[in-house]
């Protein structure tokens, strides 16, 4: 079972991709 | 399609009056709950996958192995043969009385990625993401902080009309597509990585 840790970190290695696919995604369809 | 994302706070509003908060904190909470149904549906879809005898090394080299093609597809800023719902919100919603359940509704849909367009490949690395950590947490989590991240450009729209006056440049313009798809395609190689070094 995955811990909050992991969980945290799962979500820190995915955070530069989701920061940069929620600005692309906004202005690429403005 | 920004007119619209941004329509409950944006320019269609009379000039005198401050822009509401309640359609934009809809629209995040429904970017959020969206790309949390999403993530968690994936992270059960896998973790039923992996309990299949043998199953996880495979399905780990598979989604490593097609993470890292979709990467090489960023970079080129083409879609190629990956799926996408060429769809945007309904228009017709934004006829409802209630804006913030119009908010709410786009949100959710918008926070789920796969309802309208997927612009850009490395969309499908994160849905691999969760495919290799695989438990419904880890899906809902990173689910819930894509739609977050989606719904957070509205919330800067807001802040920004509501405090600063005038729009953060790039929210408006955008930015130079062959940077951003050499940016999207290192995040995403580096985000399998470090999904990778938690297996």
């Amino acid at each position: 079972m995955l811990t909050g840790v992991e969980a945290a970190a799962i979500v820190l290695a995915a955070a530069p991709l989701i920061a940069l696919l929620a600005a692309a995604q906004h202005t690429s369809t403005g | 399609m920004a007119a619209v994302l941004t329509w409950p706070v944006g320019r269609a509003a009379p000039a005198h009056s401050k822009p509401p908060f309640a359609p934009v904190a809809a629209y995040v909470g429904g970017c959020a709950a969206g790309g949390m149904a999403v993530g968690t549906a994936l992270g059960l879809a896998a973790a039923g996958a992996s309990t299949v005898p043998g199953a996880d090394v495979v399905l780990t080299a598979v989604i490593v192995a097609g993470a890292l093609v979709t990467a090489a597809l960023q970079w080129t800023g083409r879609m190629g043969p990956l799926p996408e719902r060429r769809a945007q919100v309904p228009r017709h919603w934004l006829l409802w009385r209630r804006r913030s359940l119009t908010a709410a509704c786009f949100g959710l849909m918008i926070g789920c990625g796969v309802l309208t367009h997927v612009k850009h490949p490395s969309a499908y690395v994160l849905a691999a993401l969760i495919l290799l950590v695989p438990t419904p947490l880890a899906g809902a989590v990173v689910g819930a902080a894509y739609g977050l991240g989606r719904g957070s450009t509205l919330g800067l729209t807001w802040l920004a009309d509501r405090y600063v006056g005038r729009r953060p440049r790039w929210l408006e313009r955008g930015f130079d597509p062959r940077i951003l798809n050499r940016f999207l395609a290192a995040a995403a190689v580096l985000s399998v990585a470090g999904a990778l070094s938690l297996v």
